[in-house]
């Protein structure tokens, strides 16, 4: 068997240092091969953010090993990290922030490709226009400020810079958690879209499982910085083994009235012996 | 639909770059500036005299065709020597701007986006420089070098730095966190690149209008030391040293002040009015127009008989804001009611009106926004058009509001429980331990474990789900009829969200109270709502009991968004999406009366 796109063992990371010290995750193992889809459900604090940052080199880690792509990425110095930011990307959640303001749609999807002479201008360029016509805004949109976008747009815009350079893998930290119930199906269906064209490989974060399992073979899920299940996507999501994962299932309220009474009263029951938050 | 609108022209407004036409203030500041520098870059060629050459018969003349400006106690021409004069003035002040912008800008960026030990040591450096006297240290440099402006305003420009250092180094602390940084991070560009790229741009419209306004002072202070004769060395001009000679005459020829005073008071002017101009034009995106609310009635509510009929009935609302073309509604011909004990969901997505509706219910619907006709009657009261006297009776108190923030209620810098006591004693008028019960109460009825633990806490010592419950029992302390929630568990994780969602379950079964829950998850509306109200562009295209709408979907907008769930998806097949627009009630009624005439024609 071919050696997966990324492999995390004992990953552990420990935010300050001395009495402040705090670890956000420890003893990590997780894979993904090329062109899957691994989600990574969990509560705020859980650590799952800190996965991705520290997968992107934004958190360094204390302990543990990754690897991407046949090479040790766990402490790139920033040459190293330059070289592999074309094939590891990232979409953020909050498609206000991810976007400079001051900047033209076009100039923000171009920059990184000329700052790093990866393309030349007339390449970037005509390679912004097609994959702004590809995430379903067009060409006209390079000319236009990030600020003049909806929140969606503004994620397809997030969507269409990571994949500027084609890369192998893309960290997704909440990418639809701040979008409209309409606008998520339409950017989930476009994440979908592009995976089945280009094979790329997705972390995708959330912490909802009824969206990451549409999206993910396998799931992880992730419980005060630890892994507490991971597995087949819809096992998990259909025959869930840990307490944990089993909770976060019947917390979900179900859009039925009728079974949502069933889910209440069961959640309930389960409530009654679990810490009240 | 309306809501789009908004957000798109205060963003057109924000985008740099793009500066308004220039109002003409700013047109004559310019020009005089322009006017200035022009004159002193051409002194030798343009200026009608040597500013150095007396002729004594003809001194302290007032202006003359020969003479523009007159001549001073030597009879030198004035003009000559203001142009002359301008020049060490005006590059001594550029030599200070350079200098307190050039090593803010420096020290702030390094400072603010490195943070760390860097970051302390440049703090550390400018809190000793900011200790030091200015004026002391200015005196003593020139003593050294006397006459030497340039050295004395280079010195003034560096220990004025550290203003303009702290400023661009919160805005560079503030870009550095935001998530653009991290993505050009991950995209392995280089600090310095990301420095100047991303950081600076959002900080330059601050460095702008602190350099124009750091000029000004300069241009003062140069001129101070002139006077005070430390500055350029006579013969020689300068619009300092030219007020130091005017003073010594000012009973015999006072006119001789006025031509170096307005050069001096016309360029701070000038550079005042280019730095606020542009802070106008940074900020512009922040500033809403003012509005008087067209639709405030001045009669007395209609009111029916209190106690009967829905608690709350909404009739008919519209709200919408002032441009320049027009009224633009938000929210169009609105009509609900809430009965008593009632859970009402108002579902819809960002931009349909439903948050716009809910402040519209509690009579802050904010600034630049009106509501422009319909009724809210709370109790038989119509609440629109009410003064905040009136109003104040109702909020707080008869209706309650919980926001999806609940930081957003409660202050960071008092205990829970002393601040829910305020809110207690004026509700209730209970004080002391009657209050404080009160208080342990409340936290009790919002089941958090350890009320009283809970009560000596402060904001940041609470998680998520415990700040929504402590904002519940804020919401509480008025005894409330209504309690409107806004997207109350958006923000929370799910498990959170199941608790305080079976929270206010329960408290409705209580105390007896409607709850008007504002939200965009259909599962949220399952669990705890009785009925539903469906929004879009501004208007109800549905309203219907829980059961039948999840059943009998009628509009197809409503079928559309729930088909959009994902909770109903198939792995691995394309989630339903919601294309098109849909038909609204505005917009039926419009194509039947345009049918209408054309039937009728």
């Amino acid at each position: 068997m071919s050696e997966p796109l990324l492999s995390i063992e004992g990953l552990e990371v420990t935010y300050g240092t001395g009495r402040k010290a705090f670890t956000a995750v420890r003893g990590i193992d997780l894979e993904i091969g090329r062109g899957e889809t691994l989600g990574v459900v969990g509560e705020s604090g859980s650590g799952k953010s800190t996965v991705g940052r520290a997968i992107l080199g934004l958190a360094a880690p204390t302990a543990g090993r990754i690897r991407f792509d046949g090479q040790d990425i766990t402490r790139l110095r920033r040459s190293g990290r330059r070289a592999i930011s074309a094939d590891l990307q990232v979409v953020f959640q909050d498609p206000r922030s991810s976007l400079n303001e001051a900047k033209k749609v076009g100039d923000i999807l171009i920059e990184p490709m000329i700052a790093n002479k990866r393309l030349t201008r007339a390449q970037s360029i005509d390679r912004a226009k097609e994959l702004l016509v590809k995430v379903g805004l067009g060409e006209q949109a390079m000319d236009r400020m990030p600020g003049s976008f909806s929140g969606g747009q503004r994620q397809r815009i997030a969507i269409a810079r990571a994949l500027m350079s084609n890369p192998k893998l893309v960290v997704c930290d909440e990418p639809v958690s701040a979008l409209d119930l309409s606008v998520q199906a339409q950017i989930v269906n476009l994440f979908r879209s592009i995976q089945a064209e280009t094979g790329v490989s997705y972390l995708f974060i959330a912490h909802d499982l009824s969206i990451v399992r549409l999206l993910s073979e396998r799931i992880a899920v992730m419980s005060a910085g630890a892994i507490v299940e991971q597995g087949d996507a819809e096992e998990v999501y259909t025959k869930p083994r840990e307490a944990y994962t089993r909770r976060l299932l019947a917390a979900e309220p179900y859009p039925d009235p009728a079974i949502q009474r069933e889910r209440r009263k069961a959640w309930d029951a389960l409530a009654a012996g679990a810490p009240a938050a | 639909m309306s809501t789009a609108v908004i957000s798109s022209t205060s963003a057109a407004a924000k985008a740099p770059g793009k500066l308004r036409r220039p109002s003409v203030p700013v047109i004559l500041a310019l020009t005089w500036l322009v006017i200035a520098v022009g004159g002193a870059l051409l002194a030798d060629v343009v200026a009608p005299f040597d500013p150095l050459k007396q002729e004594i018969l003809q001194a302290m003349q007032t202006p003359t065709p020969e003479h523009l400006l007159g001549t001073d106690v030597l009879g030198r021409d004035v003009l000559s020597r203001l142009m002359h004069g301008a020049g060490p003035t005006l590059s001594s002040v550029a030599v200070a701007v350079v200098a307190y912008t050039g090593i803010g800008l420096v020290l702030g960026l390094i400072a603010g986006y490195s943070g760390g030990w860097t970051d302390r040591a440049v703090v550390a450096l400018t809190s000793i420089v900011i200790a030091l006297p200015v004026i002391m240290v200015l005196f003593v440099v020139l003593s050294v070098f006397r006459g030497n402006t340039w050295l004395a305003m280079l010195v003034f420009g560096v220990l004025s730095s550290p203003i303009m250092t702290l400023l661009v180094r919160s805005s560079a602390i503030a870009v550095r966190n935001e998530l653009f940084v991290d993505a050009a991070r991950v995209s392995g560009l280089s600090p310095l690149y990301i420095v100047f790229r991303h950081v600076l741009p959002r900080s330059r419209g601050l460095i702008i209008v602190q350099g124009a306004v750091f000029g000004a002072t300069a241009l003062i202070v140069e001129s101070s030391l002139s006077y005070l004769g430390f500055g350029t060395v006579p013969p020689n001009p300068s619009w300092g040293n030219m007020i130091s000679e005017a003073s010594t005459v000012i009973t015999s020829v006072p006119w001789l002040l006025v031509p170096p005073g307005a050069v001096i008071a016309l360029t701070a002017l000038s550079l005042g009015v280019i730095g606020d101009s542009l802070r106008d034009s940074v900020s512009a995106g922040w500033s809403t127009s003012k509005l008087t609310p067209s639709g405030r009635r001045t009669e007395a509510p209609r009111v029916a008989e209190a106690g009967t009929g829905p608690l709350l009935a909404v009739r008919d609302l519209s709200v919408g804001y002032h441009s320049a073309g027009g009224i633009v509604p938000i929210v169009k011909d609105v009509s609900f009611e809430i009965g008593r004990g009632e859970t009402l969901g108002l579902v819809g997505e960002s931009g349909s009106g439903k948050t716009t509706v809910a402040f519209g219910v509690l009579g802050v619907i904010g600034e630049g926004v009106a509501v422009t006709g319909g009724s809210v009657v709370f109790d038989g009261a119509d609440l629109v058009g009410q003064s905040d006297a009136v109003l104040a009776q109702y909020r707080g108190k008869r209706i309650a509001y919980i926001a999806q923030e609940p930081m957003v209620a409660l202050g960071p810098s008092h205990r829970v429980g002393d601040q829910l006591r305020e809110a207690i004693e004026l509700n209730d008028g209970l004080t002391g331990e009657a209050a404080q019960q009160r208080v342990i109460e409340l936290l009790t009825l919002v089941e958090l474990r350890d009320p009283a633990g809970s009560a000596r806490k402060y904001l940041h010592e609470l998680s998520g789900g415990m700040a929504q419950r402590v904002s519940i029992a804020f919401a509480l302390a008025g005894r409330p009829e209504l309690l409107v929630a806004d997207e109350p568990t958006t923000a929370l994780d799910v498990t959170v969200q199941a608790g305080i969602l079976g929270l206010l379950m329960r408290l409705r079964e209580q105390t007896g109270m409607s709850v008007l829950i504002i939200t965009h998850d259909w599962g949220v509306i399952a669990d705890v709502c009785d009925r539903v109200v469906v929004m879009y562009k501004g208007e109800i295209v549905e309203q219907a009991t829980a059961e039948r709408i999840f059943a009998e979907p009628q509009h197809p907008y409503t079928q559309a968004l729930l088909t959009s769930n994902p909770h109903g998806a198939q792995p691995g097949q394309d989630l339903p999406v919601i294309t098109g627009t849909f038909t609204t009630p505005s917009m039926e009624r419009a194509a039947l009366a345009g049918a209408g005439t054309g039937a009728a024609s």
